[in-house]
């Protein structure tokens, strides 16, 4: 089944003229990684934000699940989770606190939400650090918190929008690790990241978009396969995006 | 329970507990709030006290030592506003002394009657006097310049002395020694008019007649009551006409207090937007709504303590330091009405500056000033009386000053609650244009 599938979005901003998206399609399958590629302002936060409801569809259609968003019910949207680019908590509380906050606001309560915080605790390795406030932890620590803030409540399906910026080495390969074992679970995903060795080797299929249109898509080895004179995602990339530098 | 008011009992839960660990943040909201009420009473009463009945001391150097010197001191003394002391350190005040005490603020004033000043004066009277009742005829007032001239008094006053107390202190002699020149004169006249009757009558004048012209001087500075005006303060219960200063300071700063509000709680909003808890709080069902409900009860709860503490420090701390005035009694009921009016303004307007604001800093920067400004106007940091004519007509604008004139009509006027509606209107209607440009505001940001 389809977790989720966009098809034909355009989108244009207020005060904008020129459309941030020029027909997107995107799919996403059960247990699947998508990794959403391109250079700044190619349109990924918006294809994001229109895939989860944060912005309203103005042209296109967006499905989880099968059913179009806007007829679903609101409670619909329980079944996904997001992992925001900035680290999405409050720092005098404690990471444990958070968890608690996020699940009820994403109606758990009572056991339903104590085992929720615990699950999302335990897959990102936070357990011991559960009584920290989120201020006090390292940058690693944070990113994973904020990894287990969007899985409180057990999400169907997962947006990520480069969730391991500026952490070191370690803290990246905790994440990743968790990704996996999450995927493998059956949580899908729809992943943005400007590290394409990271797609590389977490994404089932990406999907590499410039100027608010898909170039390319698939998996990184029919990717490479297709372009064989590109050893690697990289040289794909910037073989279809170009050399120069962006805003 | 419904799943929306758990929703919002989870936002008031979060915000409660960063609240209560952003120890600059309740500084902010409580201690500074209090710290200034105390302090601005404590000031305003010495103040207002001076204003109400200022004690100024002053030395008389009298050099004259006649009844001039003593008529002045009566008065002087009878005015209730004057201590007059003729000594400095025990002994007899001199010029150079005197001066030196003025002027190092020890004494407000000293008053040096020269020599002379009773004999010249009483000299005077008796030549103008003669000159007056002289059966000469003459087309033009009688020429005075060859009458004798009394010297005249010197005042030296402390050079901080404002200028209203220099001019009541020179009022106050000038009436005095005016009085004494003016009961000279009548006398002098009195004897006059009685040794011209003798001489016209060739006879001493009968008995009845002689009395009845002794009493003239003082029927005649007893007769106006145009001098002595009947004093009454314009309102139906004389006894709260004038605010005191807990009167006014207690609900203002408590006004302010509740205003502060706006630096947390815009600084939340977009707090939430910049680290994107927002995205969070609007992925969730009936969150965003849940969390601007949340936000606004626990500020109005904030605005609710605000109001506890401070009112019980007036009433319970301020009489501690000797400062009364401050007793709400029978008007609670009213009180807390006005309380809550404004606490739905400031949390709207809280709410409004987190909407527009692109920085907490800015917020803080903007939201702060702004409510310095309308507390100023609003007549919260000054009684609106003791200020410009423009300034006052400013106040109508000021939501605070919506507030502070609904308190002081049912503390210090006594007026029923009916009567601070249209006041508590405006406050409501503030409430409500604020709260819904400020939902407007983000959803167009969201």
């Amino acid at each position: 089944m389809r977790v989720l599938q966009a098809s034909g979005l355009r989108f244009t901003y207020r005060g904008s003229p020129e459309p941030a998206l020029r027909g997107l399609d995107l799919e996403v399958g059960e247990g699947e990684i998508v990794g959403l590629l391109g250079p700044n302002g190619a349109g990924k936060t918006t294809a994001i934000a229109l895939c989860t409801g944060l912005l309203p569809v103005q042209e296109g259609e967006v499905r989880h699940f099968g059913e179009d968003l806007r007829r679903a019910p609101v409670a619909r949207r329980r079944l996904l989770g997001i992992v925001p680019q900035e680290v999405a908590l409050y720092g005098t509380l404690t990471v444990e606190e958070n968890l608690q906050f996020f699940g009820r606001l994403m109606g758990l309560r009572g056991p339903d939400l104590d085992r929720g915080v615990a699950l999302a605790l335990e897959r990102t390795l936070l357990t011991d650090a559960r009584s920290r406030p989120v201020r006090s932890l390292s940058g690693g620590l944070r990113r994973r918190a904020n990894l287990a803030a969007g899985l409180v409540h057990g999400p169907r399906l997962l947006f990520l929008d480069e969730p391991t910026v500026g952490v070191d080495t370690q803290s990246r390969e905790a994440i990743l690790e968790s990704l996996v074992r999450l995927s493998r679970e059956g949580l899908s995903m729809l992943y943005t990241t400007h590290y394409l060795e990271e797609a590389e080797r977490l994404c089932h299929r990406v999907v590499i978009m410039d100027q608010g249109r898909v170039l390319v898509a698939g998996s990184p080895g029919a990717l490479r396969a297709q372009h064989p004179d590109c050893m690697d995602l990289r040289a794909l990339f910037l073989e279809l995006t170009g050399r120069d530098v962006r805003d | 329970m419904t799943d929306f008011l758990r929703l919002v009992l989870a936002v008031c839960g979060k915000e409660v507990r960063l609240l209560t660990r952003d120890r600059a943040g309740l500084i902010v909201l409580f201690a500074m709030p209090l710290l200034l009420a105390l302090v601005a009473t404590v000031v305003q009463d010495r103040a207002m006290q001076l204003l109400a009945a200022p004690q100024l001391d002053l030395l008389l150097l009298d050099e004259d030592g006649g009844e001039a010197g003593r008529i002045l001191e009566e008065g002087l003394r009878s005015a209730g506003i004057f201590t007059v002391s003729r000594t400095l350190d025990g002994v007899p005040v001199t010029e150079e002394a005197g001066q030196r005490a003025v002027g190092l603020g020890r004494y407000q004033a000293m008053l040096r009657l020269p020599a002379g000043a009773s004999r010249e004066t009483r000299a005077r009277a008796q030549g103008l006097a003669a000159r007056l009742m002289s059966t000469e005829r003459r087309a033009a007032p009688p020429d005075l310049q060859d009458l004798p001239r009394p010297p005249r008094p010197i005042l030296r006053v402390d050079p901080v002395l404002p200028d209203a107390y220099r001019k009541l202190l020179r009022n106050v002699v000038g009436g005095v020694l005016q009085g004494y020149e003016t009961r000279l004169l009548v006398e002098a006249t009195a004897q006059e008019i009685a040794r011209q009757a003798a001489a016209a009558i060739g006879a001493p004048l009968p008995e009845p007649v002689r009395q009845a012209m002794e009493t003239i001087p003082a029927a005649a500075l007893a007769m106006s009551p145009l001098a002595d005006p009947d004093e009454r303060v314009a309102t139906d219960q004389p006894w709260l006409a004038m605010p005191s200063a807990a009167q006014q300071n207690i609900p203002a700063w408590t006004i302010f207090a509740m205003y502060l509000i706006v630096i947390p709680l815009a600084g939340s909003m977009i707090r939430e937007r910049r680290d994107q808890t927002s995205l969070r709080v609007r992925m969730a069902p009936g969150g965003p709504s849940a969390s601007l409900l949340g936000k606004a009860l626990i500020y109005l709860g904030v605005c609710g303590t605000q109001f506890g503490v401070l009112f019980a420090a007036g009433v319970l701390v301020l009489p501690l330091v000797g400062i009364g005035g401050f007793a709400p009694g029978a008007q609670w009921p009213g009180a807390l009405v006005v309380g809550l009016a404004t606490a739905l303004a400031a949390v709207a307007f809280g709410l409004l500056v987190g909407a527009l604001a692109g920085s907490p800093e800015q917020a803080a920067l903007f939201g702060a000033t702004t409510v310095v400004i309308l507390a100023a106007i609003g007549g919260v940091m000054l009684p609106l009386f003791v200020m410009p004519e423009p300034l006052k007509a400013l106040a109508a604008w000021s939501p605070l000053g919506w507030s502070q004139r609904a308190f002081l009509d049912l503390f210090l006027r006594q007026v029923e609650i009916a009567a601070v509606m249209p006041w508590i209107g405006r406050l409501l209607a503030f409430s409500a244009i604020g709260t819904g440009l400020a939902l407007t505001w983000s959803r167009q940001q969201a």
